[in-house]
């Protein structure tokens, strides 16, 4: 048997039974319709957006405070 | 999967359509199944692994971008969980060589009732016996039709790697199938 790189391999088919096809499909139809899945994305930006602004200004803070301290 | 439905299934995806998750999950059920299937080798644990797939799918819908690619995105999250679980059954059994307990053990093909002939079940006990890293790549490529570019991607790693993998499975394969000599991908 010679065969070239790309050739297809010719397995059978496999598949869930349909019971657990339609628990699946059930289980995932309800994390969609989940409103947890926009509040994680929104939550993904604006935690770091808070974390950034908190920490520039205790920056801005401190350089401000070395300023005052050496002039 | 003709790009055209690709496009709407992911637009609709993105809308939190229940429709679009529906035609996704009925043109990449089987194939991402029997991916994880001949991967894990366990058809109880490639279930629960196709129900994460598609957990994941419909909990990240909303966040996928418009240039995304179905098949790339799922086969890379199967193959992910694929990782992930061979890690957790190596402690498990180190555990247990540790504590003298026995694991359960695995039959080697559980698909082979499923071919419908003696070639094919050769071929299945020929895959089968592949390390796992050249039995992803021969199956990503020679059975889902994925480029070898594209079977890298989601195996992450270099496209040369794969076709180098790709290669010697297929040698292997073939050997398995017309017993000449080179033994040289069998898993331990």
């Amino acid at each position: 048997m010679s065969t070239s790189e790309l050739d297809p391999l010719p397995l059978a088919p496999v598949d869930v039974d349909a019971e657990v096809a339609q628990r699946v499909r059930a289980t995932a139809h309800a994390a969609l319709a989940a409103p947890g899945s926009r509040g994680a994305s929104l939550r993904r930006w604006l935690e770091p957006a808070v974390v950034a602004v908190v920490a520039a200004s205790y920056l801005v803070w401190a350089v401000n405070a070395a300023l005052l301290i050496y002039q | 999967v003709d790009p055209e439905s690709e496009r709407a299934w992911l637009a609709g995806l993105r809308r939190g359509e229940a429709a679009a998750f529906d035609g996704v999950y009925g043109a990449y059920r089987p194939r991402v199944f029997g991916y994880l299937a001949r991967m894990t080798g366990r058809r109880d644990l490639a279930e629960d692994l196709l129900q994460e797939t598609f957990l994941r799918l419909a909990r990240r819908a909303r966040d996928l971008r418009d240039d995304t690619r179905l098949g790339a995105w799922l086969f890379t999250v199967a193959h992910n969980l694929v990782v992930s679980q061979a890690r957790a059954a190596r402690v498990t059994s180190a555990l247990a060589a540790e504590l003298a307990i026995r694991p359960a053990e695995v039959a080697a093909t559980p698909f082979e009732a499923l071919a419908e002939n003696r070639t094919q079940l050769a071929l299945e006990r020929a895959v089968a016996a592949l390390a796992p890293p050249y039995r992803e790549v021969l199956l990503l490529v020679a059975v889902e039709g994925m480029s070898p570019a594209e079977a890298a991607e989601v195996m992450g790693i270099r496209p040369d790697a794969a076709r180098q993998r790709l290669a010697r499975a297929r040698a292997s394969v073939e050997q398995s199938l017309d017993p000449g000599s080179r033994p040289s991908t069998r898993s331990a």
